[in-house]
Parts: structure tokens; C-alpha cells; sequence
């Protein structure tokens, strides 16, 4: 049977969108599917910033009037929405100490803000415009199956099954992608660890005394169930920056010996009962989102036959946006090749391999104990930020490079921890030994998917 | 299981993670195709919003059959 198409492309985010663009530009016949009918409407969590610290991704990703920039595989995408550049990143304790990393980059910057529903609009159109694009929503991924000579890929709506053919499948159905799961290699080649549930309240009237800065707050005692983890930062919201509409983000591991809370249920506790509920007494709910993901170890080789996995279905939590754009420009063109030559998917594997920092299970390690500060008290994490109040720490917004940021400004007063506090001292020096488990807060014993 | 529309989100969660494909967008919101659910509880377990239940699917089936 003749193939339909060139590419058939499970997913319309980030990297779908990205990776249809690539190959159409190229005359390639793609065909998009996606399970939503509003396919820019973001109705998931998403805390994403622009991550602007270097060698993110082994990328430099720069943002200038409407336009962010990959100078390392070079090529720009077009953002016709607001930013909002953010200054500090600060991390506050349970009892109300900050520790304060001020931005590193030229500008000051620790990471710039900016609305994903924009920048996916942006894309969108461009996609739509191309004729070599047909697009399909509201459409399932039920399976993809390779075939002689292709891909056959099946999809579902409420009343029956389609399928199609073609001669490459694209995995962009994010983080819990059924094209991976239906494949088998979340069975063959990851390994599970926890699965999350996360919640987002985006308000107006926030009185936040830290404005134009991410905000984590570490420790156990923001929350009733002592899990989890909040963020919260100032966003656009439909191209407004001022005054901005905050997010509030929170995280749950899902234990199967815990009682799963409702995510919703601790947020509204969080801002109305909180230790921090002064800074949200007038404030108004503008959106809520959600999310539940499965943590898997990264697909360290995205390809199996010709389904080529792009973006947070081959990732560790997620890529972030623009790195779900860059590896779907890399995949795009890697196809491309392939298409014409027989060989060049591999390209796009190695570079993934390459780049993508939790490809290295050591990289998993030390962001997760990075995340998992709380494996100390509370009292102890108030006394360590207070330490380092007045100390000039510079950094960036990013999961792979804060950890370090962090352990290095709280073991810089590690003489003065050992004399006060010589058992936190202890505790600290051996944080490296801090298990992944631990740190995601998952019962190793008996977690379950 | 049902869900509740009113706390569902739209998030997709519950719709990725259902193990029978019996979850579905419509209008933004998940819906659950009741002859395709095997009242796993997966939904449950995924959503932090609390808003798959479990309710009686064929409640007119069985007022018919206790009649």
C-alpha cells in the first residue's frame, strides 16, 4: 500500500508544530494530528520560562523584539507576545528567609517570562499556512505500529478509528505519549520513578514583595501534606505585563501509600491559610491549569524503526519549550534527510543523546537532590537561608545548573554550619549521597504506576 | 466514572494516562466514553482537581431491573 503521507506528526505543541514546519518548508506531505480542537489553547500547567543561561541544551537561546533565537543550530522563532525579563531567583524558607540569586546574564537577567498560548499561536499560524500541511483535530493516538516501508499510525475520535500511513511517525504527543507507550519502549528502554500531580492558579492583585522574580518556596511547611513543591512568578497574560498576572505552580508525587491529595484543595489552602496567604488576600483567580505526568529516565535513543520521539515524550519531565522547538528543528531535518538520502536520522539521535543533560543519569541525580532540598527540616532550611543573606549569588532560572548554585552558597558557610550546627553540617556534606528516590519523594517500596 | 465539568480543568491528564482510551476531549474538558471504561480508577489517581467520580453508568438500567 502506497504511503499517504511523508511524515505523519502525533502532536501539535512545541515540537510538532516545529518538526511539521521543517518538513513542509522541504515539500514534504505532513500530516498533524492533534486530540484537542483548540490546538493553541493551553489548558495544561506549564511553570516554563525562556531558559537563558548558555549551553542549556548545548544551545544559546536569546530573545529580542519578537523574536527568540538558537544561535547554535541557528534559526529563530517568531514571539509576538509579551515578556517579562525576571531578575532574581529566590528560593524562601517555610519561616520567610530568602536566599537570593541575582540574574547572571548581561542584562541581569536570571530567566525571561513569556506566554506560551503566544509563542504556540505563532507557530501555529505558520503551520497553518503551509499547503504541504493538512492538519486533523480532535483526534486520538491510540497506536503507531511499524510497517513495511513506513509507519501506520492509528487514531481514535468518540465514535471510531482512523488510521494512517506514513513513511516516518513523529512522536510529539509529550510527556505521557502514548506513541511511546504503545511502542513498548517505556516497558524496554526507561525506567519509572513517580508519577506528579501539579496545579496552577494564575491571579491578578497579588501583592508579592518579590516582584520580577521566580519564587521557590523549599521546605515542607507550606503545605498541609508536607509534599510537593511551589513556584510561582509573574507571567503575561494575554499580552499583559503591568500589572502582571501571577502563576502559582504545585507539584504532588503521587505515593501509592500516601492518600493522593487534591492539588487544587492545598493551592487554596496555600493562599488562603498559608504562612504566605497576606500576599494573596485580593487576589483574583484568573485561570486554573493542571497536569499529571509520569516520570520516566529519559529515551536516550528517540528512535525505534521509523518513529522518530521529539520533545517531552523522549524526555525526563520535559525539555522545556524551546528545547521541545530545537529538538524539533534537529528532528525535521533529520527527516528530511533521511527522506532523500536513506540515512540521517541517526543526526538527530546523536544530537539528542548529546545534548539533552539528563541523558546522563548522573545529571538526574543532581537535579533531583537540587529539587529535594527538603529532605532537611524546615527549621534547618530557615537557618541556612538566613546565612546567606547579603551574600552576592548569581545564577539562572534552570534545573540544571541551580542545584549547583544553590549547594555552593550554603556550603560556602559550611566552617560556620560545622561550628553552630555540627549535625546539619553533616547532613550536608553527604547531600551528594541523597537518593533520586528520596529526593522525589517516592516510596521506593511500594510505588506503582 | 464520570466527570465533573465543573472541576475538570482540561488538562489532558486522565486522557493520556486512561489505559482503555475511554477518555476523550470535548470542549475542552475530558469525557468519559462510559462503554469503554472499566472503572480502573487510573482517572482518579491522576487528577488533583478531584473531579472523576464514580457514579452508577446505568442508573435506568437498574431502576428498571430492581422494578
Amino acid at each position: 500500500m502506497a504511503n499517504q503521507y511523508d511524515i505523519v506528526v502525533v502532536g501539535a505543541g512545541p515540537a510538532g508544530l516545529m518538526v511539521s514546519q521543517i518538513a513542509a518548508k522541504k515539500g514534504l506531505k505532513v500530516l498533524l494530528v492533534d486530540q484537542k480542537k483548540d490546538i493553541p489553547k493551553i489548558l495544561r500547567s506549564c511553570c516554563c520560562n525562556l531558559i537563558i543561561e548558555p549551553g542549556t541544551h548545548k544551545e544559546v537561546v536569546t530573545y529580542s523584539s519578537g523574536e527568540i533565537r538558537f544561535q547554535n543550530n541557528n534559526f529563530v522563532v517568531p514571539y509576538a507576545g509579551s515578556v517579562i525579563p525576571l531578575k532574581n531567583s529566590f528560593k524562601v524558607s517555610p519561616g520567610g528567609q530568602a536566599l537570593t540569586i541575582k540574574g547572571k546574564s548581561p542584562e541581569g537577567n536570571v530567566a525571561i517570562s513569556y506566554e506560551k498560548e503566544a509563542l504556540v499561536n505563532g507557530l501555529f499560524s505558520i503551520v497553518q499556512k503551509n499547503k504541504n500541511i493538512e492538519i486533523l483535530c480532535g483526534l486520538q493516538a491510540v497506536k503507531a505500529e511499524n510497517v513495511k516501508g513506513g509507519v501506520k499510525v492509528t487514531f481514535r475520535d468518540r465514535e471510531k478509528n482512523f488510521t494512517f500511513e506514513g513513511k516516518v511517525a513523529v512522536a510529539a504527543d509529550g510527556v505521557n505519549s502514548k506513541v511511546v507507550e504503545t511502542l513498548g519502549l517505556n516497558e524496554k528502554r526507561r525506567k519509572f520513578f513517580a508519577r506528579f500531580r501539579v496545579c496552577s492558579f494564575h491571579m491578578e492583585n497579588v501583592d508579592c514583595p518579590y516582584p520580577d522574580s521566580w519564587i521557590t518556596f523549599v521546605g515542607t511547611g507550606h503545605t498541609r501534606t508536607k509534599r510537593g513543591q511551589l513556584y510561582m512568578c509573574p507571567k503575561p497574560h494575554e499580552g499583559i505585563t503591568d500589572p502582571p498576572v501571577y502563576e502559582l505552580t504545585l507539584g504532588v508525587p503521587v505515593a501509592a501509600t500516601v492518600e493522593a491529595v487534591s492539588t487544587r484543595d492545598e493551592l487554596d489552602y496555600f493562599t488562603t491559610k498559608g504562612r504566605f496567604s497576606g500576599w494573596f488576600k485580593n487576589m483574583k483567580i484568573v485561570d486554573v491549569r493542571a497536569a499529571t505526568l509520569n516520570f520516566y529516565t529519559p529515551l536516550i535513543n528517540p528512535i525505534e524503526g521509523n518513529v522518530v520521539v521529539v520533545g517531552d515524550s523522549a524526555a525526563f519531565i520535559e525539555t522545556y519549550v524551546q528545547g521541545a522547538m530545537m529538538y524539533g528543528f534537529q528532528a525535521g531535518n533529520a527527516i528530511v534527510k533521511y527522506l532523500s538520502t536513506g540515512s540521517g536520522l541517526e543526526d538527530y539521535a546523536d544530537a539528542w543523546k548529546e545534548s539533552f543533560e539528563y541523558n546522563d543519569p548522573e545529571e538526574i541525580k543532581r537535579a533531583s537532590q537540587g529539587f529535594g532540598l527538603h529532605v532537611l527540616k524546615d527549621h534547618d532550611i530557615d537557618y541556612l537561608f538566613g546565612l546567606t543573606r547579603g551574600d552576592d549569588i548569581r545564577g539562572y532560572v534552570n534545573e540544571f545548573s541551580d542545584p549547583i548554585t544553590t549547594r555552593t552558597a550554603l556550603l560556602s558557610h559550611l566552617d560556620q554550619i560545622k561550628k553552630e550546627r555540627p549535625e546539619l553540617g553533616a547532613v550536608l556534606e553527604k547531600f551528594s549521597q541523597v537518593s533520586v528516590d528520596d529526593a522525589l519523594q517516592v516510596d521506593s517500596r511500594k510505588k506503582k504506576h | 466514572m464520570q466527570i465533573d465539568i465543573d472541576k475538570c480543568v482540561g488538562c489532558g491528564g486522565c486522557v493520556n494516562l486512561c489505559p482503555q482510551i475511554a477518555i476523550h476531549f470535548f470542549d475542552n474538558k475530558a469525557c468519559i466514553d462510559q462503554f469503554r471504561c472499566t472503572e480502573c480508577r487510573t482517572c482518579v489517581i491522576a487528577c488533583g482537581m478531584g473531579a472523576p467520580n464514580v457514579s452508577c453508568r446505568f442508573p435506568q438500567a437498574i431502576i428498571f431491573t430492581e422494578a
